[in-house]
């Protein structure tokens, strides 16, 4: 696409970011005075009933009442995984051929929650035949197919939404307001990380062990992009969201340096994304460490935001009222008689961190009574909330999808810099 | 039980120290309002913990007035009286 879109898009779509506040944010004000019952009904179908699939049918039947949707139906090609969903849904319809769901009357919206490698075909069908997504991050694991996705969303106008639930996580939203008002500076470093703990495979039948690659497949290249795809995607989101921009460049680093199990996909990766302005956005994830958990640090010239763990710092704290004249007397006479008398005092310090708690980003964050105690609180519930608003009104918020589109493109674009030891660029024919 | 007598003139110079003392008290309040830089209505919103340093002050001087007067007592005792 031209020189002249991509400045559109540079302009309109993630400039959006700010646009898209209000939406969301929005249904956060219109939880609270929720009423139930007022919408038009939304029907919804799940694809691939695993592990998230599972996660994602129990938020839309949270929801069945108070924001008028229905489950209708799941499908997947996995016999354990449709027993185990229909432990949670009895009623519902089962297939085993997603094509054959796309045909069911009346469907509104199908939620992708198959593999990576099986998101664009369910998706671009259903998109083809006037149904609306809601497609589980990465969006793909192909440049190729990522584009094509985005390639149908925008020909059909159809709603094509992306899993990505920080987009939907009002604290990521009061954080977003505070860097985009300036309140944290001029933002010149992003630091983001994911660790765990954990060899990241699930059981397989010791009697099928053929379904190694089906069940783990995160582990391998065919299926999946590993920590790329899996973890970095949501981080790799949210930098852009920061920045308003799209990186220009990706540099990288991989290797599979503890879980040597025959896993295709790195353990243990760094990369380096460069914007325009000269920002660096520098991230890692590993697993097999997890002193350190999951955080993305935004750093301004005027204070930072730990983003996961809802806290903001000030480079010059805010000052406390001074204390009363005769109080602080006071208290320099004590320091003074009781204080250490120090014998000299260093000409060198190490510049240690700043050991300061911080503010909450958001203090409270009410929901209504109705809300599941099982909910992450990680914009999870919203995001699919935001999915039938969508399909309501027949298109998707502001500037949304572009957000997840590009974060998909340069995950793989990460992984490409990783692969290649190359510094990658985005090939113009993948914008949009 | 023997009454115990407080004289005028004992009061009088028992007031004198009280308002020698809530003095200095507003002086050290003075000074530290001029060193850290606050407002002066301290003078006036900080009366209380004024009178409490005060009615500490006055202590400190009964305490050093008994002591005086004890040592003094002592004093007079051990010297060699002239017949
Ligand atoms: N947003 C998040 O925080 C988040 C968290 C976890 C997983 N995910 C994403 O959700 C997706 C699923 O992950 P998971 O952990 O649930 O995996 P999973 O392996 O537990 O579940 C995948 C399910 O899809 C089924 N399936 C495979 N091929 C299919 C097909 N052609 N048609 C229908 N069903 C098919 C499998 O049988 C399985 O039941 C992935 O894309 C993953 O990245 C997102």
């Amino acid at each position: 696409m031209s020189e002249l879109s991509r400045r559109n898009f540079l302009k309109n779509g993630l400039l959006a970011g700010t646009v898209m506040l209000s939406p969301a944010a929005l249904l956060n004000t219109k939880l609270s005075a929720q009423t139930g019952g007022k919408k038009e009904k939304v029907r919804l179908a799940v694809v691939g009933a695993g592990s998230r699939g599972q996660y994602l049918m129990q938020c839309v039947l949270a929801l069945q009442e108070h924001e008028n949707m229905e489950l209708v139906a799941i499908c997947d090609v996995y016999e354990p995984s449709i027993q185990s969903a229909l432990l949670l849904a009895p009623g519902v319809k089962v297939f085993r051929d997603y094509r054959a769901l796309l045909e069911m009357k009346d469907l509104d919206g199908i939620i992708v929650a198959t593999p990576l490698h099986e998101h664009a075909a369910p998706t671009i069908d259903a998109l083809n035949n006037g149904i609306h997504v809601f497609c589980e991050k990465a969006m793909a694991l192909t440049l190729e197919d990522t584009y094509a996705m985005a390639e149908a969303h925008l020909r059909t106008g159809n709603v094509l939404q992306i899993g990505h639930q920080r987009l939907f996580d009002p604290r990521f939203l009061k954080g977003m307001n505070y860097v985009h008002s300036g309140e944290i500076g001029k933002v010149t470093q992003m630091r983001a990380f994911w660790h765990r703990h954990n060899n990241w495979r699930r059981p397989v039948p010791s009697d099928q062990p053929e379904l190694e690659r089906f069940i783990n497949w995160r582990l391998y290249r065919d299926y999946s992009l590993g920590l790329m795809t899996e973890l970095a995607s949501h981080h790799i989101q949210v930098a852009n969201w920061v920045k308003k921009a799209l990186p220009k460049v990706v540099r990288g680093a991989g290797s599979i340096s503890y879980w040597k199990d025959g896993r295709e996909v790195e353990d243990n990766v760094a990369l380096i994304y460069s914007y325009e302005d000269g920002t660096q956005f520098i991230y890692d994830s590993m697993i097999q460490n997890r002193k350190y958990g999951l955080e993305i640090q935004v750093l301004g010239d005027k204070g930072t935001l730990e983003l996961e763990n809802n806290r903001k710092f000030y480079e010059e704290p805010p000052v406390p009222p001074k204390p009363p004249g005769i109080v602080q007397l006071i208290q320099d006479l004590e320091s003074n008689v009781f204080g250490k008398i120090p014998l000299g005092s260093s000409s060198w310090e190490p510049e240690l961190a700043i050991q300061e708690r911080g503010y909450p980003i958001l203090a409270n964050n009410p929901r209504p009574d109705w809300w599941p105690a099982w909910e992450w609180r990680d914009g999870s519930l919203e995001q699919v909330i935001g999915f039938a608003d969508a399909i309501r009104e027949g298109k998707a918020i502001p500037g949304m999808f572009e957000q997840c589109y590009y974060g998909s493109i340069w995950t793989i674009l990460g992984q490409m810099a990783i692969d290649s030891g190359q510094a990658v660029t985005m090939p113009d024919k993948y914008l949009i | 039980m023997r009454d115990i007598i407080i004289s005028g003139k004992r009061i009088k110079t028992e007031l004198y120290f009280l308002l020698i003392v809530w003095g200095v008290a507003n002086l050290i309040n003075a000074f530290a309002i001029w060193k850290y830089e606050t407002s002066w209505v301290e003078m006036i919103t900080f009366q209380p913990l004024i009178l409490m340093l005060t009615f500490f002050f006055y202590l400190l001087t009964v305490v050093i007035r008994v002591f005086i007067s004890l040592v003094s007592f002592l004093v007079s005792r051990v010297k060699p009286k002239n017949t």
